[in-house]
């Protein structure tokens, strides 16, 4: 012991003077300069320390592949150049089938309104013929007996002759009435 | 200094991290071959600093590889460039502590494979083919023995320890890499410190790890 500077060091002042030795006060610093025996432990424990860094580094392995930074560059370049390919192959694949797609659609959608419009045209000019030879809907047809549109002029004209015709006949036979 | 000269790295840490500045700088400045021996420089003591950490020498490997990349894309946004050190170790740091809560991660799932145990040990053995087998035994032993220390410790003091003693940091460059105070980084130290004088397997470990 050091009865000049005091007791000698603690656990806790070795570990202050290994990790920074301006850490310890005035008259630690005169003692640690002065005790052989302290000295002795903070320089045992600091070599210990070494030791275990040096051992450490003398275990650690020898790295097999070196840095490969420019190769590793190359590869990501034609990896992306790869990408895009791909990217690209892929949109120009959907834009072709969507656009096929959306070109069928239109033309078969032209097709079919053309048709629609000629189907309503032709039910519109069905309706207006209807209308111009009988105007009355059918159920007033009934009542005015004039339902039955579908019969043959010509052969009611032979069953029941027009009054008309037989005035014209018999006014150019000299007004005789033939039976 | 002109690329020739610059081929001989001297073997003093701070003629390294000098060295390591000039080169920066012309990395920086779009000389390719300075990145290319700014890694030769420091691609030994990258690996070293990950395999402490994770004890795998494939896996240290793609770390270290990793590690340079990001050095690579992000050495431009470096303003001071005497900080290239304690900035290389930051990113080393991270993205060790990156790859390990993958590693996490996946083994939480079970996706960590057979085929990786097999491709480790088969590298184990080539690396200790080189130096025996019996050097092969006593680096498992030692290493086996440095984890169970290391486990006494709490992540930032084992982090601080390990910067301090094996990647032999500055209390300085310590703060700056973990962005921490220079009093934090002490007094974390300090209780690592404390814990591992208290141990008295370091001593047997050096003992026994002895050439």
């Amino acid at each position: 012991m050091n009865k000049k500077n005091g007791t000698h060091f603690n656990e806790e002042q070795i570990c202050k003077a290994i990790i920074d030795e301006s850490q310890l006060l005035p008259s630690e610093n005169e003692h640690l300069s002065d005790c052989a025996e302290c000295r002795t432990a903070v320089e045992s424990f600091e070599k210990d320390l070494k030791l275990l860094g040096q051992t450490a580094e003398r275990f650690v392995p020898i790295p097999r592949k070196r840095m490969v930074l420019h190769e590793k560059a190359g590869k990501n370049f034609l990896w992306g150049w790869r990408t895009a390919f791909t990217v690209a192959i892929t949109i120009l694949f959907f834009v072709i089938t969507m656009h096929s797609d959306s070109m069928k659609l239109l033309f078969h959608n032209k097709t079919d309104i053309a048709d629609s419009e000629l189907y309503s045209e032709d039910i519109l000019m069905t309706e207006v013929n209807n209308l111009v030879e009988n105007s009355l809907p059918a159920k007033y047809l009934f009542v005015s007996e004039e339902d039955n549109t579908d019969y043959d002029e010509d052969f009611i004209d032979f069953v029941v002759p027009s009054i008309d015709e037989d005035v014209l006949s018999s006014k150019e036979n000299g007004g005789n009435i033939s039976c | 200094m002109p690329l020739t000269q610059q081929k001989k790295y001297p073997n003093s840490g701070r003629d390294r991290k000098s060295q390591a500045v000039i080169l920066a700088e012309m990395a920086v400045a779009g000389n390719p071959n300075a990145f290319d021996q700014l890694v030769d420089l420091y691609y030994n003591t990258i690996f070293r600093m990950v395999y402490y950490r994770i004890r795998s020498g494939m896996d240290a490997e793609d770390v270290t590889q990793d590690i340079f990349t990001q050095v690579l894309k992000n050495i431009k946004s470096l303003k001071d460039f005497s900080l290239f050190n304690s900035w290389l170790f930051s990113i080393a740091v991270n993205r060790v502590r990156d790859f390990k809560r993958k590693k996490r991660f996946a083994s939480l799932f079970g996706v960590l494979s057979d085929k990786n145990t097999e491709k480790e040990q088969e590298y184990e053995h080539e690396t200790s083919a080189e130096s025996g087998p019996l050097e092969s035994v006593i680096r498992q032993n030692f290493w086996k023995q440095f984890e169970s220390i290391l486990n006494r410790l709490s992540s930032l003091e084992k982090e601080v320890f390990l910067l301090r003693f094996l990647d032999q940091l500055g209390i300085r460059e310590i703060s700056m890499t973990l962005k921490k105070n220079e009093s934090t980084v002490k007094t974390h130290l300090y209780r690592a410190l404390k814990k591992i004088k208290d141990d008295s397997s370091v001593k047997e470990l050096l003992k026994e790890s002895m050439p």
